[in-house]
């Protein structure tokens, strides 16, 4: 039943189409230097958390990422009217359109579920296990074809060449093993290894398409190939029919593969405070054979030179409709054989950050940069991130975004209550500029996470020195030996019995 | 919770508060209005390859219709506009042999021969031969012969009623002369007198000779009869036996002579029987309106109608051929055109009768058979007709005389087949428009900024100089007074193919089609010629083909929302 909940839910997030398509892929963010978030260790298996954890099942961890580099206002523009309008109205001019779009447009989703997880320490090590879902979806769209939408004839010929044109939705289960531990004083190390069971993934290139449209002819070529990987997306073409159509399958993996976390955590003893993180998450690849892989090509050029029949007893509807057909055959698919199995990597993150903790590490500062490689593009982000943690029980982090044309606050809230849930609520993306609906104007990113784990253990960012081992796993303090809670209760318990003292020495 | 973390709690809600807050809405993207979907698709210059039309040959032009279909190419590969030949056949009005098959003709004597000769007893007379043909039809005018079949003789006959007892004919030896009319025509070896010196038969002698024909040209036919006598002179002697006693009551010879059974086959002499008129139609079928519309002038060059007119009757028939054209059931009598012709007789003519080549001018070429008959055709076609209507009234020359064979069937057969290859004067002008419904809807919308332009090439190999011009019109198929480029000049091939370059434009800076949309497009052209077409001929590879484009400036702007 579980596999068919987890099938069902990584399928419909594949097909569900446009609104998913709006999205981006989840990147270290404002979580990233929160200590008090259990899947910090996810981040970079270097990093421990202050408990000991269990996640609470299915909703462990859900982390949902949608984004573009394109936004509302990129796409819609007000008019003098007040009417809202479409890029392609009249009004709108090609120069201020196309001032918008980038070289490469994005558009992506990503769903990461930790579906059951733990992590513990033991001795000077922290362990951590996992199974999550991974579920994303990708598309590239390049200037061009914007360019050409907009446009279209602006000379004749009109000549466009639009590349790289990709999409990419994949979803696979991952059941993880995680290990830290610090190595000398100043770093911690840790790493994971992940077993990777493809649930899904399909991927369409359109490698070039050449358009040309002018007075003699319409002319596009066009080369794209659909793969469609694993058992559960059985895809076929019917009669009659141009573009595959897909269906559900079997229930079962179509692919395994295996990925690796590498992470390290340097703090150096001339400045305490400071800390230099870097982690190499997600180096992997999901393997899948030749008889789960479905593979349909799309190639030929398509050429309209005027209708065939023109005169005065012309069917203007029909002629438009054997355009509109011709136009068609540019995605009349055709099935290819495969001649053996694929293999394709899994999205590498790279993860590097720096953070200076102050009075106490109650507050820090931190930069960090995070990079994805897609397989349709590279994703770089960079955020400058506020954190405060003045109780033990409640941390609050503030990120702001300003790099990777996602520039917006993000913000994340970690609740321990000294029994009971963890509560983890975090998003990365707030954007400043939106519609009445909420609709990112600039760049239409939205990040949602919560995390829902039991603590096990003590609180290690306040109980080092009780440790009667002496084992420092969680590197860094919150303890101020000046400051300490402790210390100032003996001192003010000092200061009064100082004070009663004196009164009794009066009194005497 | 203590104070200090209660602090934290509140810094922490008053700046999740400050982030919300920092998040500007923006008004002017509210969705809720509804998105205006107007849309400019195809860029600033919006190109469409239209295509190429089919080569508009001259039966391509004229579609399915008939008149395609009597479109054919003559032998010098030039398309000829040749409705189906059109044939009739009356019969000539029979003359009834009877009133000329009459009783014999009998003249007859009774001589008696007395012993006064003793050896010979002279004979002589003449036997008229009283001929009347009463009640001749009113169609026998004169003759000049007759012809009689087989049956018809010429019979001389020599009797002896009462020969006395002890007579017999061996004691009478006849020596005549018998002198047959000279206008009885007999055998040929027959001679003129017949000699008898021996009687033939029992009783006597009997003497036939076939009668051909009888000349009775010296023999008027006054009030429908004809009558003549004929005579036949007979002289010599009758020797009779001198040893025999000649009784007291003499002897008689009966001498007869006759014409019998007369059955008459042909006449020669002057006839005139009733031709009936005979009217025959070479269509044209279902004419576009263009060619006969006002203001067209077709001026073909050397159009001619081939007539065939063929009578079995060995007379020349004067025939009256009155052709005219018709639209509708309305002949054109302005058009008219008599022309009087003589029709040989049967022998004179060919083996399919008389043909005859009526046009304007006699070519170099006439055909050979043909007989050519001047007609002003050219003025007759300026506006092709439904039909030419040819009415042939013939009747015989009565000036001459011509033999009339009975029991024949005589009839004069009419054919009739315009030819109008399609070269042209100078002065064609033909003016054809047509409609382009269907449209797409919303044509009008996308019109309202810019212009639109149809514009390409257009290849000629008519012999033909054309305008053409397209009109917007409303769903009431009234003229949209857009702006417009006006008539665009085709120009025509000399020789080979030309090609010319058009540009139909089409604007409304006047928002007209804000008030009324384009429903149709009226496409008008005119084909003419000029003094260097002159005798230019449409031939099977004369042509006519558009290459066509489109661009619309401004591209095309799409509400859809509508």
């Amino acid at each position: 039943m579980k596999k068919i909940a987890i099938a069902s839910l990584a399928l419909g997030l594949l097909l569900s189409g446009k609104s998913v398509l709006t999205a981006q892929l989840p990147v270290a963010g404002v979580e990233y230097f929160q200590p008090g978030y259990a899947y910090r260790n996810l981040l970079n298996p270097a990093f421990v958390p202050q408990w000991g954890y269990v996640g609470v099942p299915v909703a462990g961890l859900i982390n949902l990422n949608v984004g573009s580099n394109l936004g509302i206002a990129d796409l819609l523009y007000p008019l003098e009217n007040g009417e809202l309008a479409t890029f392609m109205h009249p009004e709108v001019s090609s120069e201020e359109f196309l001032s918008h779009i980038k070289k490469r447009n994005k558009i992506g989703f990503d769903l990461n579920t930790n579906i059951l997880s733990t992590g513990w320490f033991w001795g000077k090590a922290f362990w951590s296990v996992h199974v999550g879902l991974r579920a994303s979806v990708q598309a590239a769209l390049p200037y061009e074809l914007f360019e050409f939408a907009k446009n279209e004839m602006y000379a004749n010929p009109s000549q466009y060449t639009i590349e790289n044109l990709e999409a990419v939705a994949k979803a696979y289960l991952e059941v993880g093993v995680g290990y830290a531990r610090p190595i000398t004083e100043e770093i911690t190390v840790g790493g994971r290894f992940k077993f990777l069971v493809g649930v899904a993934e399909a991927e369409l290139m359109v490698d070039r398409m050449d358009i040309s449209l002018g007075d003699e002819a319409w002319r596009i070529q066009s080369n794209a190939d659909l793969r469609v990987f694993g058992r559960l997306l059985a895809s076929e073409i019917p009669e009659d029919a141009r573009f595959p159509s897909f269906d559900f399958g079997a229930i079962a993996p179509s692919g395994y593969g295996a990925a690796l976390d590498l992470g390290a955590e340097y703090r150096p003893n001339f400045l305490k405070g400071l800390r230099f993180s870097l982690a190499l998450n997600d180096l992997g690849f999901i393997s899948y054979k030749q008889g789960d892989i479905s593979q349909y090509t799309a190639s030929g050029e398509v050429v309209f030179d005027g209708f065939d029949n023109l005169g005065t007893d012309m069917d203007v509807d029909a002629e438009v409709d054997g355009l509109m057909s011709d136009l068609q055959e540019m995605v009349d698919f055709d099935e290819t054989p495969v001649e053996r199995g694929l293999t394709r990597r899994i999205n590498t993150i790279l993860n590097a950050g720096v953070e200076y903790g102050f009075w106490g590490n109650r507050f820090s500062v931190g930069l960090l940069s995070s990079t994805t490689f897609y397989r349709a593009y590279t994703e770089s982000e960079l955020s400058l991130i506020a954190n405060i943690r003045p109780a033990r029980w409640f941390s609050l982090s503030v990120a702001y975004s300003f790099l990777g044309g996602r520039n917006g606050i993000g913000w994340a809230l970690n609740i321990t209550p000294s029994n009971g849930l963890n509560i983890f609520l975090a998003s990365n993306y707030t954007p400043l500029q939106v519609s009445p609906q909420f609709i990112p104007l600039k760049n239409a990113h939205a990040n949602f996470q919560l995390g829902l784990t039991i603590p096990l253990g003590r609180n290690r960012a306040y109980t080092q020195e009780k440790d009667p081992r002496d084992v420092n796993v969680f590197p860094y303090s919150f303890k101020d030996p000046e400051n300490h809670p402790n210390k100032v209760m003996l001192r003010k318990q000092a200061r009064q019995a100082g004070k009663a003292a004196e009164l009794e020495k009066e009194q005497d | 919770m203590g104070k200090f973390s209660f602090r934290a709690l509140l810094a922490g809600c008053c700046l999740a508060a400050a982030v919300a807050f920092l998040s500007c809405t923006d008004e002017a993207y509210d969705l809720k209005g509804g998105l205006n979907m107007e849309m400019r698709v195809g860029g600033d210059s919006l190109y469409l390859p239209l295509g190429s039309t089919t080569d508009f040959t001259i039966k391509e032009l004229l579609g399915n219709s008939e008149l395609s279909s009597l479109l054919v190419l003559n032998d010098a590969g030039v398309y000829v506009l040749r409705p189906d030949l059109q044939e009739m056949g009356v019969d000539i009005e029979s003359i009834d042999p009877s009133s000329l098959q009459i009783e014999d003709v009998v003249s007859d004597t009774i001589f008696p021969l007395g012993m006064a000769a003793k050896a010979s007893a002279p004979v002589g007379a003449t036997f008229g031969l009283d001929f009347l043909f009463a009640d001749l039809p009113g169609s026998v005018i004169d003759l000049n012969r007759l012809v009689f079949d087989e049956r018809t003789y010429f019979e001389l006959s020599i009797t002896f009623p009462s020969l006395p007892e002890g007579w017999d004919l061996s004691r009478i030896t006849p020596a005549l002369d018998i002198t047959l009319p000279s206008v009885f025509i007999f055998p040929e070896g027959t001679g003129d007198v017949i000699h008898v010196d021996a009687f033939n038969t029992s009783s006597g002698y009997v003497q036939t000779l076939p009668l051909h024909e009888i000349l009775v040209d010296a023999y008027p036919v006054e009030n429908h009869s004809m009558h003549f006598v004929s005579e036949v002179a007979m002289t010599g002697a009758f020797q009779l036996d001198e040893t025999l006693p000649l009784p007291s009551e003499g002897l008689e010879v009966e001498i007869s002579c006759a014409v019998r059974s007369i059955y008459p086959e042909q006449v020669e002499g002057i006839l005139n029987p009733r031709v009936d008129p005979l009217e025959i139609e070479a269509g044209f079928g279902d004419v576009p309106g263009a060619l006969r519309a006002e203001g067209t002038s077709l001026d073909f060059i050397g159009p001619y109608l081939t007539l065939n007119l063929q009578s079995n009757i060995e007379f020349s028939l004067n025939a009256n051929v009155d052709i005219v054209p018709v639209n509708g059931n309305v002949p054109d009598e302005g058009m008219r055109q008599v022309l009087e012709l003589e029709i040989p007789a049967s022998s004179l003519q060919g083996s399919n009768g008389n043909w005859y080549y009526i046009g304007d001018a006699e070519p170099a070429d006439l055909p050979e058979g043909y007989d050519f008959v001047q007609a002003d055709v050219v003025a007759m076609l300026r506006q092709l007709p439904d039909r030419i209507q040819v009415a042939v009234s013939a009747a015989p020359d009565t000036s001459r005389a011509y033999v009339y064979s009975f029991g024949e069937t005589y009839q004069l057969d009419a054919a009739v087949e315009p030819e109008i290859p399609l070269v042209f004067g100078d002065n064609l002008f033909i003016a054809f428009s047509d409609t382009l419904s269907g449209l797409p809807s919303g044509l009008s919308s996308y019109m309202t900024d810019g212009e639109l332009v149809i514009y390409g090439d257009i290849h000629n190999s008519y012999p033909l100089e054309f305008t053409m011009e397209i009109q917007a019109l409303d769903a009431d198929n009234r003229l949209l007074e857009l702006q417009t480029s006006g008539p665009q000049l085709i120009t025509s091939a000399q020789e080979g193919e030309t090609s010319s370059s058009v540009e139909f434009r089409f604007a409304d800076p006047d928002g007209i089609l804000d008030q009324s949309s384009i429903a149709a497009l009226a496409v008008h052209c005119e084909a003419s010629t000029n003094q260097g077409l002159e005798g230019k001929a449409i031939k099977e590879n004369s042509s006519f083909r558009a290459e066509l484009k489109l661009r619309k400036t401004g591209g095309i702007v799409v509400d859809l929302n509508e």
